[in-house]
Order: structure tokens, then C-alpha cells, then sequence
């Protein structure tokens, strides 16, 4: 992680046009390199946040900055080259007749060369293994790999930084855990993630720092150690931590100085005790 | 006669008029009174496709090829009509919308009792009755459309209930919900096996339903590879890192208990039943309590 901001968020409001203020004088700074989960339940806010990451949305108060572009004032296309967005609904954003063609889409439209387009295209299918794909239709792949082609035709303009709305709805556990390895690789070689879930155990072994969101405000933002530990929070938010927390916080003694996330983190506490024989 | 059972699914094979290859191979499968059965696996293991056949959905409106035959309390789903299943057999499928057809939830719930042609009198208690159960009373005259997540799949539930079928399948009925909406489903999942009505339900992530699952059944590419206990399930741990399935925390953490001291005879499988064996075998908070005082 380094001090680059790369996204800014100052007072950030928005009010649709029918009236529902669904945010409301957010604050908020990502920096670049962040693996970041944001959570909440339906209707908080995390989609129309994460639609002014990518410009899609404009703020009607506030403002928010992304690599320094002022969203109102840069065109949709400029944010495009530095934040990728993948729908929650793959199907929203499917939109050529081979899988091939629907990742080259992107590229080409920020005027990739042809040169370029084919390389991104290659690499990308080769990351998740979908080359096989390479001709077919799209719409004619189970929901799970149309996901993955989302995420994909996304990657294939190399943005710095990548928005994931939803990533492992309709995806099988198996497949959630290929998705967020994949979105864990992208982390490491430098990218900034932020994703939406409503999995609390994918936010536990994959984000590094959390933002609960409640009606359209940012309830609580901390490291994810930080976020889950505070069960007053967390239940005025209606979620819930990942069982081994929960646990965890059943045994406070034990735990007082670092919330467990994993059941790694939990035997590791646990294991010096255990040696002891039982006073019972 | 054991083809009484709610569901015998008897050496059962079916493929899509569309599908290049079996989707379901081979299977059998009963489901008992009361029972409340969880089927899992990965995606295209043919858990939808059992689903659509025990309801009797399959073959009455998808074209393919069948062999063997679904029972459903003793009657062969291919023979009966689909008004005798529907009385039989309720299914709740992942996204509640898609099967809303009417403007409020009161219609909603009544459309199958329509249907039947139930007397008014009647319909109007079974809706009352139904919409109670699944505590969406205060949502009578609301759109469907409107509603939250959690809330459009209890009205898909109540649809399903109002017309009394002896047992309920529910297809992911919590996939697409967040964690209000999915805490209310499994809610009411837990009500309905209390007062008795035979559930089966499809579900990925299994944490929240293992605690009261009389019984697991695990699918992939068609065909059933485990059928009983749940927690018998995780305690074979070789196979269940085969499989995929993802295991509750708590009962990983049982599993390193069991293999790090002696005394773990049941690995647990629900938050509060690792919180026991915890305190029987590290006494933490008595322990503590009587170090800090």
C-alpha cells in the first residue's frame, strides 16, 4: 500500500431523481494498493457508492475525486482507463457474441492497439483459465463462468484500480474462493480492490480493512479486525461476523488482544492451552 | 408400504431434450415425514434438475429423456396432473420474482388457491394462515416488486404453503438475499420443520442450516454422492476436502480439537455447540475469572 489516494470522497450525497437519498456526506479515502470489502445490507448505499467510484453516478452534493479525476467533470471513458467495474448482474454488461469479442470490447474502445487487444485478451483468459471459451457465445455459459467473463472483460483494459459489485453471488463456494484468490493475485501485483459482499467470511480471509455502510452513511471503517470485533456495530448494522468471531467474542478473555477472523487464527490462540490436561 | 414416503425417487435418470449428456444419472433418493433434508454441491451438479423432478415439474413441462420414476406419496409424478402435484408438492425457486405474477401480496398468495378453485371462505384463511407463519401479515396489500429481498421470498413461501402441500422444496431460497433477508428465510425454514412439514432445501453455504438438518445429501455432475448424517459428513474429513463443500468454522475448528486433544467425541456443528465443548475442555472463563479476582 502507498499514500497515492486513489479515491476521494468528501461529503458525498446522493439523492435520486425520485427522491431516496441513498447517501449521505460519505467520507472516505482509499489508497492505492487497499484490499477493501465494503458491507452493509441491501439498500444501504454500497452500489450507488461504488457507482461514483467508477463515475457512473455523479455526486448531487459533495464530490468525490478518483486518481485525482474530479467525477462531474471527467467523461466516463477517462475513468474507465483507471477503474474497473464489474456488475453484480454479469448480464448487464455482456454484451458481444464470443467471449473473445466481449473481452476486447474495452480495449478497443480506449483505443488499445489491435496488437495490444490481442495480448490482454490472451492473458486474461489464460488467468482464469477460460481460453477454451474463446468462441463461444457468452449467454450460452453457465452464470458462474458469464461472472467470470465480466470480471474478465474488465481486466482486459487494465484498470489500477477494480470495483467488484457482488463477485460470488450465484458462484458455488468453490467458485467464490476462485474468484476472490484471483481478485487476491490482481491485490498483490499491485491493483486496489474494492468489492462488495454480503459473505462475511470471504471479507475475513480476503479484505484487509472494512466499511460498514448503513443508511447511506459509513457506520464504521477500520482495519477488518477492528470492524468485526465491534459487536455493538455490527448488530446496529444487522450483520453478522464469521462464526469463529463470533465465537471468539464468547470467550473475551481469551481473545482481549486480536480478534480471531480465521479458525487459524483461533486453534493458534487456543493450542497452549489445550496441552495443559482439563481441570475436570 | 415404503412408496408412501413423501419422495421416493427410484434409479432416476433424466436428460434435457437440449443437453448433450444425462443430468441426472442413477438417482435415488427418499425423503421421510418430517424429515428436513439439505441437498448441496457445486453448480450444474443436477441439484435444480432433482428439484424440478421431485415437484413433478419434470417431465410434465420440460421435454427430455426420463428413465426410472420420481414417487410422490406413493403416486408416480409422470401419471398425476399437475393440479394433484401442486396440492402435493410446493417449490420455491432461487429468485422469488420470477415466479410473482400478481400486483399485491394478498393476490400473490391466493393465486394458486385461484387455481384450485378453493372457496373464498377458505382461501381467505389459508392465505391468513400462510402469511402468518412466515410473518408477512403487515405486508398484505403491498406490491411484490416493492418488498426487500427476505421479504419477496417469504411471500414465495407462502404462496407455496397456502396450497398445503405435504412437502416443501425450496431451490436456494436464501442465494440472493443479504444477511437480514437471509436470516428471516432461515427463520422460517426452522419453523417449518418445528410444526412438522417435510422440507427439502438446495443451499451452497450450509453454516446456518446444519444445525437442524436431520440429513445432507451431496450431489455433483448428476449423481448423489453422500446421503445421511450431517455432522458424519464433516467428520470425514479427507472426503469432504474432495468435495468442495464448504466447511462451518466451528466445525473446522472441532476437527483440530479432536486431532489435538483427547475428549472430542462429537465435532460440533453449530456456533453454540462449539461454545460447550470449549468450556469442557479449557474451563477459560472460570479460569480467568478466578485469576482476575
Amino acid at each position: 500500500m502507498s499514500d497515492e489516494v486513489v479515491v476521494k470522497a468528501k461529503n458525498l450525497t446522493h439523492v435520486y431523481s425520485n427522491g431516496v437519498v441513498a447517501l449521505k456526506n460519505v467520507n472516505l479515502e482509499i489508497r492505492k494498493g487497499e484490499f477493501i470489502a465494503i458491507i452493509g445490507h441491501n439498500g444501504s448505499g454500497k452500489t450507488t457508492l461504488a457507482k461514483h467510484i467508477n463515475g457512473l453516478l455523479k455526486p448531487t452534493a459533495g464530490e468525490i475525486f478518483v486518481h485525482g479525476m474530479d467525477t462531474r467533470k471527467a467523461t466516463v471513458s477517462e475513468i474507465a482507463r483507471k477503474v474497473g467495474y464489474v456488475f453484480q448482474n454479469p448480464d448487464h454488461q455482456i454484451c458481444m457474441r464470443t467471449v473473445w469479442e466481449e473481452l476486447a470490447f474495452g480495449p478497443r474502445n480506449l483505443g488499445f492497439s489491435e496488437e495490444e487487444v490481442n495480448k490482454t485478451v490472451k492473458e486474461t483468459l489464460a488467468l482464469f483459465n477460460l481460453e477454451k471459451y474463446s468462441d463461444v457465445h457468452p449467454f450460452l455459459l453457465g452464470k458462474a463462468d458469464r461472472l467470470r467473463i465480466a470480471l474478465c472483460s474488465v481486466l482486459t483494459m487494465r484498470p489500477e484500480t477494480l470495483v467488484v459489485d457482488e463477485p460470488t453471488t450465484g458462484q458455488d463456494m468453490r467458485q467464490s474462493y476462485e474468484v476472490m484468490e484471483t481478485l487476491k493475485k490482481l491485490n498483490g501485483e499491485g491493483k486496489t480492490i474494492i468489492f462488495i459482499t454480503h459473505n462475511m467470511r470471504l471479507v475475513a480471509e480476503y479484505a484487509r480493512r472494512a466499511v460498514i455502510m448503513s443508511d447511506g452513511g459509513i457506520l464504521l471503517d477500520g482495519s477488518v479486525e477492528e470492524v468485526f470485533s465491534n459487536t455493538e456495530v455490527i448488530a446496529r448494522a444487522q450483520l453478522k461476523p464469521p462464526q469463529i468471531t463470533l465465537l471468539a467474542s464468547r470467550f473475551k478473555q481469551l481473545f482481549y488482544d486480536k480478534t480471531p477472523l480465521t479458525v487459524n487464527d483461533f486453534c493458534s490462540k487456543i493450542e497452549p492451552l489445550l496441552g495443559k490436561p482439563s481441570q475436570r | 408400504m415404503s412408496y408412501r414416503k413423501p419422495i421416493v425417487v427410484k434409479s432416476f435418470s433424466w436428460r434435457y431434450a437440449t443437453s448433450q449428456d444425462w443430468v441426472l444419472h442413477d438417482i435415488n433418493l427418499e425423503v421421510n415425514e418430517g424429515e428436513f433434508v439439505v441437498i448441496t454441491g457445486p453448480t450444474g451438479a443436477g441439484k435444480t434438475t432433482l428439484c424440478l423432478s421431485m415437484c413433478g415439474l419434470i417431465p410434465h413441462h420440460y421435454n427430455g429423456i426420463i428413465r426410472g420414476n420420481v414417487y410422490v406419496f406413493g403416486n408416480d409424478t409422470s401419471k398425476l396432473s399437475s393440479s394433484d402435484l401442486a396440492s402435493l408438492v410446493g417449490i420455491v425457486f432461487q429468485d422469488p420474482e420470477s415466479q410473482f405474477l400478481t400486483m399485491s401480496v394478498e393476490d400473490e398468495i391466493a393465486f394458486g388457491l385461484e387455481n384450485l378453485a378453493v372457496p373464498l371462505d377458505e382461501m381467505r384463511e389459508r392465505v391468513a394462515e400462510a402469511a402468518k407463519l412466515v410473518k408477512i401479515e403487515d405486508l398484505l396489500d403491498r406490491a411484490p416488486y416493492e418488498l426487500s429481498g427476505g421479504q419477496k421470498q417469504r411471500v414465495a413461501i407462502a404462496a407455496a404453503l397456502a396450497m398445503k402441500p405435504k412437502v416443501l422444496i425450496l431451490d436456494e431460497p436464501t442465494g440472493q438475499l443479504d444477511p437480514i433477508g437471509k436470516e428471516e428465510v432461515v427463520a422460517v425454514l426452522k419453523k417449518l420443520k418445528d410444526e412438522g412439514i417435510t422440507v427439502v432445501v438446495v443451499e451452497h453455504i450450509l453454516e446456518e442450516l446444519t444445525p437442524f438438518a436431520d440429513r445432507l445429501v451431496l450431489m455433483n455432475d448428476g449423481r448423489i454422492l453422500y446421503d445421511g448424517d450431517v455432522r458424519r459428513f464433516f467428520e470425514n474429513e479427507s472426503f469432504v476436502k474432495t468435495t468442495g463443500v464448504p466447511v462451518p468454522q466451528v466445525t473446522e475448528l472441532g476437527l483440530f480439537l479432536r486431532k489435538t486433544v483427547a475428549g472430542v467425541n462429537k465435532i460440533p456443528i453449530s456456533v453454540e455447540e462449539a461454545e460447550d465443548l470449549l468450556e469442557r475442555l479449557l474451563p477459560v472463563r472460570s479460569v480467568v475469572g478466578r485469576s482476575s479476582s
